[in-house]
């Protein structure tokens, strides 16, 4: 679980790596799945990296500190 | 990496406690899954996986008899969490404690005697093997070779397990007792101020010796 303002992307994608003890590895079928106020949230994969759902755009500001969001 | 990106992936026991320390999810479990958000400060979270591939059961069991000691060491921590042939494996990793004890303080450096066998044995106490309790108590002192930071071991004790703790001290000597509560606020509490008063508000409302010996260790008797 982090803070909802923790993370922000300036081109709307999050690149994603996958590894095994800190080495980096294939991995096939990655999926990420949010959960923000109960709502689950798969956020569109292509490739390496995945799209920042609407819910999670606008600047960090209009996050406050106690917001959380689940990583599944 | 790029800032704001995301780095997944999952650590063997060993790595993930040489490379990130003591994390409370690993008190159970057999791997650690990590996510890792690059950025300033970057942002580390994890989260307990279990069951682990059969296969790396049987290689390490292989290469135990002909490692290294420092290697065979490794290995029997691994074994241990994964619960293979667990008291055999527990049992060599304390025994390699009180060896590395018991050995003069200007002994030469080995790959046996540092600060990843201790958080071996505490992270197979967290884990549930509550008789490691009394010998890592007994080995209270100030070797910082061997036992680099324990008193961040004891400190968690007092601070999650303030009761069990207290009475398992009652078996140990008042200079020991003192010991374990100094060594708790040297290396933790001391730079832990709401961990501090949580634990002195606790000392405070509890009874007998061991108490009494770690309000005077804190200063606040």
């Amino acid at each position: 679980m982090v803070d909802a303002s923790a993370q922000s992307t300036p081109n709307g994608f999050i690149a994603v790596s996958f590894s095994i003890d800190g080495t980096p590895a294939h991995c096939d079928g990655l999926q990420v799945e949010l959960r923000l106020n109960g709502e689950s949230i798969k956020p569109k994969l292509t490739g390496r990296r995945f799209e920042v759902p609407d819910a999670f755009k606008g600047p960090a500001s209009k996050w406050n500190d106690s917001q959380r969001v689940d990583i599944i | 990496m790029r800032e704001g990106d995301w780095q997944l992936g999952i650590a063997q026991p060993l790595y993930a406690l040489k490379e990130y320390g003591y994390t409370h999810q690993f008190d159970h479990g057999a791997w650690l899954g990590y996510l890792i958000f690059e950025g300033e400060p970057a942002v580390v979270t994890f989260s307990s996986q279990p069951d682990p591939p059969a296969e790396l059961f049987d290689a390490l069991r292989k290469d135990q008899p002909n490692a290294s000691p420092g290697r065979g060491r490794d290995i029997a921590y691994v074994l241990a969490v994964f619960d293979v042939e667990y008291q055999k494996n527990r049992d060599l990793l304390l025994l390699s404690l009180k060896s590395c004890l018991s050995k003069p303080k200007e002994s030469s450096e080995d790959d046996v005697c540092d600060g990843d066998l201790l958080s071996f044995v505490t992270n197979l106490y967290w884990r549930g093997d509550s008789a490691l309790l009394a010998p890592l108590l007994q080995i209270a002192e100030s070797r910082r070779d061997v036992i680099d930071d324990i008193g961040t071991f004891y400190a968690d004790l007092l601070d999650r397990r303030g009761v069990i703790v207290l009475s398992a001290m009652g078996e140990l000597s008042d200079d020991k007792q003192h010991l374990v509560c100094k060594l708790a606020d040297a290396d933790d509490l001391s730079i832990n101020p709401p961990n501090r008063d949580r634990i002195i508000a606790f000392l405070r409302g509890a009874s007998g010796a061991a108490a009494t010996q770690c309000l005077r260790a804190f200063g606040s008797s």
